[in-house]
């Protein structure tokens, strides 16, 4: 296998060195272990150099080991799969991995635009502000282009995400939020109450911080406690642990958003599991362990591949046996980081230097002891790492002032911690600047119900991390009701934080970053606040310090100080920007879920689908619902064939249109009459029982709602139906009425659209097809069953049915509904009983077609903004009684008599077809919006009068029937030329559906 | 001519989901809605006592009854003077007319059977499968056996029944988008235990 692990200790690290996995980087062959993230695998194999910078394609190596991690971006997998800027650190090796460098060409190791680096006194902030000025017209078409081909950070895939994600629900009593020594010790002293509890952390691998460490806790290393605490845990079924976790957001009422990367780690997911899991967690209680993140000094060329923090570089030791350098420096202004050299020597390296700018440093006990012949350099600073792709030595500033070269090919380098209080921010709460502990603690306005424990509330010896967890978790026990016990705290080492506030070096030597994500140098900071942006909002806006992935993790408290130190005030007085959700990025994918294609929102099916599918229909989405909108047979190419035949053979003979999406509402009660007078505009206490009416619903603003009909079944119940459009927000609006307007009215309403399976048997011979399945005894007959009848009858051997004799399509119609179980065969037996009637199915497109040339208003007239005036149905607003919008119809403007009205449009030359959406100008005006009239809102091909016609709205309708005007469609390019007429094209009288 | 008797094709009928840890599979339903009229709710209590053997259960509870016959009923809070009565008959239409002829007088009773798809999932892996699809609590300490809730799974409106601890649970969801839940309870529980 290609490629050594030169830089693997010979033991040590929670690795399984009996396991090899083979992995590829930029195409190279490698071997790491299970256990490994892929910088540490690429450590342990001396592969430092990682990624090119955003802006100056900087060679860049891992600077961290976390989700914090700026510089060690790559491209992960390949193909539909390839996942752009993700986290080497966080990567969790598999076999078979694959991941490129990204922001290089034509490699990593030699990239065409580092030409940036050198023109970097040109490419300051503010840069391209100043520079793509002028002309604004070559933004769009050439400077962005140019810049983000050589800006970008790493490429999508442009294909569709071939993974699947999933959302899910949590409920939990304690959530903590972390699984170092402070949320073991939290989650176990509360698991061990009783309570659900919720422990997660982002790691694959619970410990935190004690997996990086060589600490002991009692009496046993760190991750082995840890490890004995995760055990404990999950053997309680009130307790989860969950790995691969990221807590990104605090919403309210206790909800956490959270992140699972379900099946990220594995080379290929078994079926059916998701990529990610997005959860919402909602937690009575929620305890933030969420650590520290180590803050770097800033000094010339402090982002050469080669120098990190001290505490990754721990951590790449201990955790993984990678050690990051045979010659390791150490730069720190804290006792804590002395640690560094110690374990590093452990695991086989060679310190060269121990640097630490405070002249009285004495690092903690035993440490010196334990680095006897590494040279200390008390009060020095390093004003340069040398090198470019790799770092070769330090320049350093010993505390007399002289200059030295120390040999180094790594630098760990530590200006204390910053507790990670991100998510105390998200309801809107700033971090508080602590001038003891030199760093931002969460506000006291914390989220409610959460509190901070360890590292995160700015306890920073083990010891103290795991008295504070033991207090937050007894404390929210308390809040859960329960009395907590003495909380069982190991013994751990209580070291005192000894730190000097040490931010950068002055006189540093090379070029000093701030932000590595976003190349800010400090010579960046100096600028925008030369140029005047001082505020902290404006700073961040200016240079973009703290966007993209790592969201100013590192840079953040340093640029605050930069900016303090400039101003010459504080840096409590400066200020700092909040935290925001995400923690760490969440793909869009995983938001969506399963929401995605065709499962966007679920598919409502009618009862005869099945039996359409079977028989040429094709479908069309309506709302929720699946219609049929025209069935293809035999030769039929073109939609218009079909839809000419069925409305054809419907005006001739007898056709069946499943109408079942149209709302059905069941209203009963003693106060029913009334409540339906009061909602619909007309009248319908006067409905005989076994009889339908037509009906209009306004808004409260007097505008047309919806219509339908209604049929009174018995003295205190109707069933009434909605457009399928607008069924949910009529029923909607009746709850309102019969819950808030009128709360004392004996009303109840349900919904039973899914109830019924309903059928429109339009036709001359639906009559003669209908007496086919009813069952002797019910007469149907003209006399018996009229117009606007309505009632039960059986059917097929007494099944119950109800029949309604309605017509939308203008022929002697009924509709027929059965409970939808038996939708299905009764299509089936209508299409067999029909045969010798030449019945055939009819899709929405023909019933579109029959209902303009009856001059039925549908969705495109009742579309807000008409009124019942305008429709023609103005004597429908009775006047004799009150309705919702009856008083606002009354208003001025909705009864001026210029208003467009509805009526009928053909072309002079039946050969033109109308397009829906011109609008109407007089024959000899210019097509000038002030010569406007009106506009057309529903055309179709009338087989029946063989030409183009349309309905739509024209000043002064009524009265212009015969005039001619020109129906403009500027967008379609259609200009043509037509008659006003009568809406009602066919059979104005309505002689056949009284037939 | 001979008429065709018509033959009930129930929503998912042939769908199953049946391994150790879970199984789904559609019921036969028969469901009534009560909405007691208004003054009426006292004298709604007595005619399902009559016919149920049952006092109509409070918010977010159902309880099981029999019907007059022996047959089990389950009634089942629905909403403010709402309940659902429901049992499991291939026919719905005799049990239907029986109350409406027996509540009718107090109570506005319409036929449900065929709005709502039945379905009965029960398994360890429940509350696993449940929680990709459920707001809800579903925790045998918050949802004990006797609870009902109505909620939104999937964007569809739900009714939830806890039936055993085993655990076993009972879904109502509206018969006409009853397959795209079933393809949403089907990816819930491929996903993973």
């Amino acid at each position: 296998m290609a490629g050594s692990t030169s830089h693997r200790a010979p033991r040590g690290g929670l690795i399984e060195r009996d396991r090899s996995l083979g992995f590829r980087f930029d195409g190279r062959l490698f071997s790491g272990h299970p256990g490994d993230t892929l910088a540490s695998a690429l450590l342990a194999n001396g592969v430092m150099l990682m990624g090119r910078s955003f802006k100056y394609h900087r060679p860049r190596g891992p600077f961290t080991a976390g989700s914090e991690e700026p510089n060690a971006l790559v491209e992960l997998r390949g193909g539909t799969r390839r996942e752009p800027n993700t986290r080497a650190t966080t990567v969790e090796l598999f076999d078979g991995l694959e991941a490129d460098s990204q922001n290089r060409f034509p490699s990593l190791a030699f990239d065409v635009l580092s030409i940036n680096d050198r023109l970097s006194p040109f490419l300051r902030a503010g840069f391209y502000y100043k520079t793509f000025m002028w002309p604004a017209a070559f933004w769009e078409q050439l400077y962005e282009p140019l810049i983000r081909r050589a800006a970008g950070l790493g490429r999508l895939s442009g294909a569709d995400d071939p993974d699947s994600y999933e959302k899910a629900f949590l409920h939990t009593d304690l959530l903590v939020v972390g699984a170092g020594p402070a949320g073991l010790l939290a989650a176990l002293t509360a698991a061990r109450a009783g309570v659900r509890v919720t422990l997660v952390t982002e790691d694959f691998r619970t410990g935190g911080r004690l997996l990086g460490e060589s600490l002991t806790i009692g009496d046993e290393p760190g991750h082995v406690w840890a490890e004995r605490v995760t055990a404990e845990l999950n053997t309680m079924d009130h307790v989860r642990v969950m790995a691969r976790t990221t807590v990104f957001g605090v919403y309210d009422g206790g909800t956490y958003g959270a992140l699972e990367q379900v099946t990220d780690h594995l080379a290929s997911a078994p079926p059916g599991w998701p990529r990610q899991r997005l959860w919402k967690i909602i937690a009575k209680r929620a305890i933030l362990a969420s650590g520290a993140i180590e803050r770097p000094i800033l000094f010339g060329g402090n982002d050469r591949p080669g120098v990190m923090h001290a505490g990754a570089m721990r951590t790449y030791a201990n955790r993984y046996g990678a050690v990051a350098g045979t010659h390791v420096a150490l730069f720190c202004n804290n006792d804590d980081a002395w640690r560094t050299a110690v374990d590093l020597q452990n695991a086989g390296a060679t310190i060269t230097a121990l640097i630490d700018v405070r002249g009285d440093a004495e690092g903690p006990p035993g440490v010196a002891e334990a680095l006897a012949g590494v040279e200390i350099l008390r009060g020095a600073k390093v004003r340069a790492a040398l090198g470019s792709t790799d770092i070769h030595g330090l320049d350093v500033v010993a505390a007399s002032g002289r200059s030295r070269h120390i040999k180094a090919n790594a630098l760990a380098v530590s200006g204390g911690w910053n507790p990670v209080v991100n998510l105390t921010c998200h309801h809107g709460a700033k971090p508080v600047w602590n001038p003891h502990l030199y760093a931002f603690l969460a506000s006291p306005d914390l989220p409610a119900g959460l509190s901070v424990a360890g590292a995160a509330d700015g306890r920073f010896s083990t010891a103290s991390v795991l008295a504070s967890a033991a207090a937050r978790a007894n404390e929210a026990l308390s809040a859960l009701g329960l009395t907590p016990g003495a909380a069982e705290i190991p013994a751990a080492e209580d070291a005192p934080v000894r730190l000097k506030p040490f931010w950068y070096v002055a006189n540093s030597t090379k070029k000093a970053f701030v932000d590595f994500q976003n190349d800010v140098s400090v010579d960046d900071i100096k600028l925008s606040h030369q140029e005047g942006f001082k505020s902290v909002e404006h700073l961040k806006r200016y240079t973009t310090l703290g966007m993209a992935t790592d969201q100013g993790k590192i840079a953040n408290v340093p640029a605050l100080a930069l900016m303090a130190e400039l101003r010459g005030l504080s840096i409590a007085e400066t200020g700092t920007t909040t935290f925001r959700p995400p923690y760490t990025p969440v793909s869009i994918g995983a938001m969506a879920g399963r929401s995605r294609g065709s499962e966007f929102r679920p598919t409502r099916l009618t009862p005869s689908h099945a039996w359409a599918q079977a028989n040429g229909a094709v479908f069309v989405e309506t709302g929720a619902w699946l219609r049929a909108q025209w069935f293809v047979q035999g030769t039929e190419r073109h939609w218009r064939e079909s839809v000419d035949r069925e409305v054809t053979g419907v005006r001739e003979r007898v056709g069946i249109c499943d109408v079942t999406t149209l709302g059905k509402i069941d209203v009963q009660g003693s106060d029913a009459a009334e409540f339906l007078d009061r909602l619909y505009a007309n009248t319908f206490s006067t409905v005989k029982i076994g009889r339908a009416r037509y009906g209009l619903m306004l808004r409260e603003d007097g505008f047309v709602m919806d219509d339908g009909t209604c049929a009174r079944l018995g003295e205190h119940h109707y069933l009434m139906t909605t457009t399928t459009a607008n069924a949910a927000g009529v029923f909607r609006h009746m709850e309102y009425c019969r819950q808030v307007l009128w709360p004392t009215m004996d009303v109840q309403i349900i919904s039973v659209t899914d109830q019924w399976a309903q059928f429109a048997v339009a036709g001359p011979r639906s009559r003669e097809l209908l007496q086919a399945v009813i069952d002797p005894g019910c007469d149907i007959s003209n006399d018996a069953f009229p117009y606007l009848a309505a009632g039960e009858v059986s059917i097929c051997n007494g099944l119950p049915a109800r029949l309604f004799r309605l017509s939308f399509s203008g022929e002697l119609a009924y509709e027929i509904a059965v409970p939808t179980r038996y939708g299905d065969a009764l299509v089936r037996a209508l299409m067999e009983a029909g045969e010798p009637l030449g019945v055939l199915p009819y899709g929405t497109e023909a019933l579109g077609v029959m209902r303009v040339e009856k001059g039925h208003p549908a969705g495109n007239e009742l579309n807000g903004t008409t009124t019942a005036a305008d429709l023609g149905l103005g004597r429908m607003v009775s006047a004799k009684k009150d309705c919702i919008g009856r008083i606002m119809s009354l208003r001025p403007g909705l009864n001026a008599p210029d208003r467009p009205v509805l009526v009928g449009f053909k072309p002079v030359d039946p050969a033109h077809l109308l397009t829906a959406g011109a609008h109407f100008l007089p024959l000899d005006a210019p097509f000038e919006a002030q010569h406007d009239e009106g506009y057309m809102t529903s055309v179709a091909y009338s087989p029946s009068l063989a030409s183009s016609i349309g309905l739509g709205f024209i000043k002064h309708g009524f009265d212009r029937i015969g005039e001619r005007v020109r129906a403009v469609d500027l967008v379609r390019n259609n200009i043509v030329p037509v008659e006003i007429v009568s809406a009602h094209f066919l059979d104005p009288e309505g002689e056949r559906l009284r037939g | 001519m001979d008429k065709t008797t018509l033959r009930a094709t129930l929503p998912l009928s042939a769908k199953r989901i049946a391994s150790a840890e879970f199984a789904a599979s559609p019921q036969a339903l028969t469901l009534v809605s009560l909405q007691s009229h208004h003054g009426k709710a006292a004298a709604l209590a007595g005619a399902v006592r009559q016919q149920c053997g049952v006092d109509l259960p409070g918010p977010g509870r159902w309880v099981g009854g029999r019907w007059v016959g022996g047959q089990a009923v389950t009634v089942s809070w629905g909403g403010h003077e709402q309940w659902f009565i429901s049992t499991q008959t291939d026919e719905p239409y005799p049990f239907t007319q029986r109350m409406s002829e027996a509540l009718g007088h107090c109570a506005a009773i319409t036929d449900q059977s065929d709005a709502w798809a039945r379905i009965k999932l029960r398994g360890p892996a429940c509350y696993t499968v449940l929680e990709r699809l459920c707001p809800l609590d579903l925790h045998p300490s918050v949802f004990p056996p006797g609870h009902v809730a109505r909620t939104v799974m999937a964007h569809l409106g739900v009714q939830i029944m806890a039936i055993s601890g085993e655990p076993e649970f009972v879904f109502l969801t509206p018969s006409s988008s009853a397959q795209s839940f079933w393809t949403t309870l089907e990816q819930a529980a491929a996903s993973g235990f």
